[in-house]
């Protein structure tokens, strides 16, 4: 059983207090925000007690602070609490900067406390089991890999911040760092990074937008493809989704969200036409990887994802950045 | 009677022409010559074509001439067509150097003599309904594009360094090249590259990826591997993802397929769309009868050339080049 403070009521924060109670029903939740009715929905729907964040701070009794505000907040929040003594998870990305998230880092190794980052899509199944079959060997040695994640703008950030890249990082570091990260876990270091992005602001179209490609090339001479969209029309039936395709020396895998689909539901109520897909589970990639981050503390063992390797995923994603702007390839060492 | 002579047989595309050929109304293949008799000889068994000695003898002899032989000896066919004053369709890439297409589309201007080039995608209806989707401004402003021509590692002369040039990148960049080049009236201005032989054990890459700069502002990515396994159910793809300001395009030219599976043969998908080559063929019977121009040019051929040559020159200096 923990005493839990969750920084940030916004979609993730809920997707954390739902997690931390299915966990353990047993888990006591604080919650921090400044919007009032985003922190009282929390606490309506999952028993959290709304609090202010030196409020949590001082308290002796809680042990875990869960950060699941804007990427620009992330750095004070979790020194801070990690000051104080407290166990800290981060979502990602951990930073928009790299010595940001060293500070980070530091402050943890300094504290004795755990530290954790939100790479969640390691936890994810089909991402889980590509890890399985390459170690299996079916498909040889993973030599290739294509990997789409997208879909329409975020625009629930508050204040529509994930449209402020200097607040957001924009689509290669608030999106496709997930991929970065499961691809350099996949197959290494990275070396040289090549890409473009096109960041529209609102007066060009409404809600924002913003698409990604990225060409990789890992140490070990392996390639990478990665495309990050914000760029699909807002309303869209299906409106997000990911696609991979890992070619190794002997085979391929391959999955994409247009088959990954259990129900398709289409339905036509008071003239209205909708239509939606889903493959729900009972399994929750989510709470598997808040419950290894518990699990870290309660047996004294290192984090799934450090800061370290939050740094290096981070890295991966600011160099593309970098390429996108110098309009040239960059090499992951320009950037430190 | 319309009657064509096919100079190499090479590309197994020729086959694919040879029979869509067969297929047609008031068509005779005049005959087939090929450096390699037992290639010739076999492919003319197989086809039911007469084999020829003499390239000259047969081009004399015909209307029209399809040239598909290795990507190395394409300016030979085509000089020898231009020579006796015939219409040529050339398989791509056009040439494996730049020097060898610009003496080919002189040849043939010389000689008022046309050439088409084989690029089947862009006859393609959804190319053509993705060409009306752009430029009605369905899409807004297109803003990026990323593309795939995958395929399988074919073997035989694609990996011979001299006669097919270089490997997947000189294989596999061209068509997607060329719908773009259509699809947005643009050219392809510069280009970055990194590939390499990652699969296979053979003397040229086969896996390649590109970052191309397009005359229009835009830039698209071009993954050009033969990486689709022996086991894969299909030879490749060509897919184009459009991103537009208003919306965005998935353009997958092969995807009208059925899923075949025997228990003799295993699994396969099996394509039930247009046949892209009888269309571009008919397009060529209208080149010769109709003296129609070419959808597909010389011009066409070596635009996408000239981004595969660059796209080798950028990974050999590891850094963006202008086409």
């Amino acid at each position: 059983m923990h005493s839990i403070a969750i920084l940030g009521a916004g979609m993730m924060g809920n997707v954390h207090a739902r997690a931390y109670k299915a966990i353990d029903q047993k888990n006591s939740l604080w919650i921090v925000d400044p919007v009032e009715s985003r922190a009282k929905a929390i606490s309506d729907k999952y028993g959290a007690t709304v609090a202010s964040f030196e409020e949590v701070l001082g308290k002796g009794g809680v042990d875990i602070v869960d950060i699941c505000t804007p990427t620009f907040m992330h750095r004070e929040l979790a020194v801070r609490a990690l000051e104080a003594g407290k166990h800290v998870f981060c979502e990602k990305p951990v930073a928009l900067k790299i010595e940001d998230a060293r500070a980070m880092d530091w402050a943890a190794k300094k504290s004795g406390r755990k530290f954790m980052v939100g790479h969640v899509v390691r936890f994810f199944p089909q991402y889980a089991r590509v890890g399985e079959l390459a170690a299996a060997g079916d498909v040889g040695e993973i030599v290739m890999a294509r990997v789409y994640r997208g879909g329409s703008f975020p625009s629930h950030g508050v204040g529509n911040w994930f449209a402020n890249t200097a607040k957001s990082g924009g689509v290669f570091v608030d999106l496709s760092i997930h991929d970065f990260d499961f691809l350099r876990k996949l197959l290494g270091p990275v070396k040289t990074v090549e890409a473009r992005s096109v960041a529209l602001s609102s007066e060009r179209k409404k809600d924002s937008f913003d698409h990604g490609m990225a060409i990789l090339r890992f140490e070990s001479g392996a390639l990478a493809h990665i495309e990050g969209s914000w760029a699909e029309p807002a309303g869209m039936p299906v409106n997000f989704g990911t696609f991979y395709e890992f070619v190794g020396t002997k085979g391929m895998i391959t999955n994409s969200y247009e088959r990954e689909t259990t129900l398709r539901l289409q339905t036509s109520i008071d003239g209205k036409p909708k239509y939606s897909q889903e493959n729900p589970a009972y399994f929750d990639p989510y709470t598997e990887e808040l419950k290894s981050f518990i699990l870290s503390i309660e047996e004294d063992r290192e984090v799934s994802v450090n800061g370290q390797e939050a740094i290096e995923s981070l890295r991966v994603a600011l160099a593309a950045n970098l390429s996108a702007e110098l309009l040239r390839p960059v090499e992951l060492s320009e950037v430190f | 009677m319309t009657k064509i002579a096919i100079l190499g047989i090479a590309h197994m595309h020729g086959y694919s022409y040879a029979r869509a050929l067969k297929g047609m109304n008031d068509i005779e293949i005049a005959g087939l010559y090929d450096e390699d008799r037992s290639r010739m000889n076999r492919a003319c068994e197989d086809l039911g074509i007469k084999p020829c000695e003499h390239p000259e003898e047969l081009v004399a002899g015909s209307d029209g001439v399809i040239v598909t032989s290795e990507n190395s000896t394409h300016r030979k066919f085509v000089e020898i067509a231009a020579g006796a004053g015939k219409h040529v369709l050339c398989e791509k890439p056009i040439a494996t150097t730049v020097e060898d297409a610009e003496a080919m589309i002189e040849v043939c201007r010389r000689n008022n003599v046309k050439l088409q080039m084989a690029f089947p995608v862009r006859y393609s209806a959804s190319v053509r309904k993705a060409r009306e989707i752009v430029s009605g401004g369905l899409l807004g402003e297109v803003v990026s594009l990323v593309g795939t021509n995958h395929g399988r590692m074919p073997g035989g002369w694609f990996i011979d360094p001299v006669l097919g040039g270089g490997g997947a990148v000189m294989d596999h960049t061209v068509h997607v090249v060329d719908i773009v080049r259509w699809l947005l009236n643009c050219e392809f201005t510069q280009v970055y590259a990194t590939y390499g032989t990652m699969i296979h054990d053979i003397p040229v890459e086969d896996c390649g990826l590109e970052m191309f700069k397009l005359s229009t502002g835009q830039y698209m990515t071009l993954d050009c591997s033969w990486s689709r396994p022996k086991a894969h159910p299909y030879w490749g793809d060509v897919t184009l993802h459009i991103v537009g300001t208003e919306g965005t395009l998935f353009l997958d030219v092969f995807n009208s397929k059925i899923e075949v599976y025997s228990n003799e043969k295993g699994g396969r998908w099996d394509n039930y769309g247009d046949n892209l080559d009888s269309l571009m063929i008919e397009e060529f019977l209208k080149v010769l009868r109709e003296g129609k121009e070419p959808f597909t040019d010389g011009n066409d051929g070596l635009q996408s050339l000239k981004a595969v040559t660059a796209a080798y020159k950028s990974f050999r200096e590891g850094k963006v080049v202008e086409i």
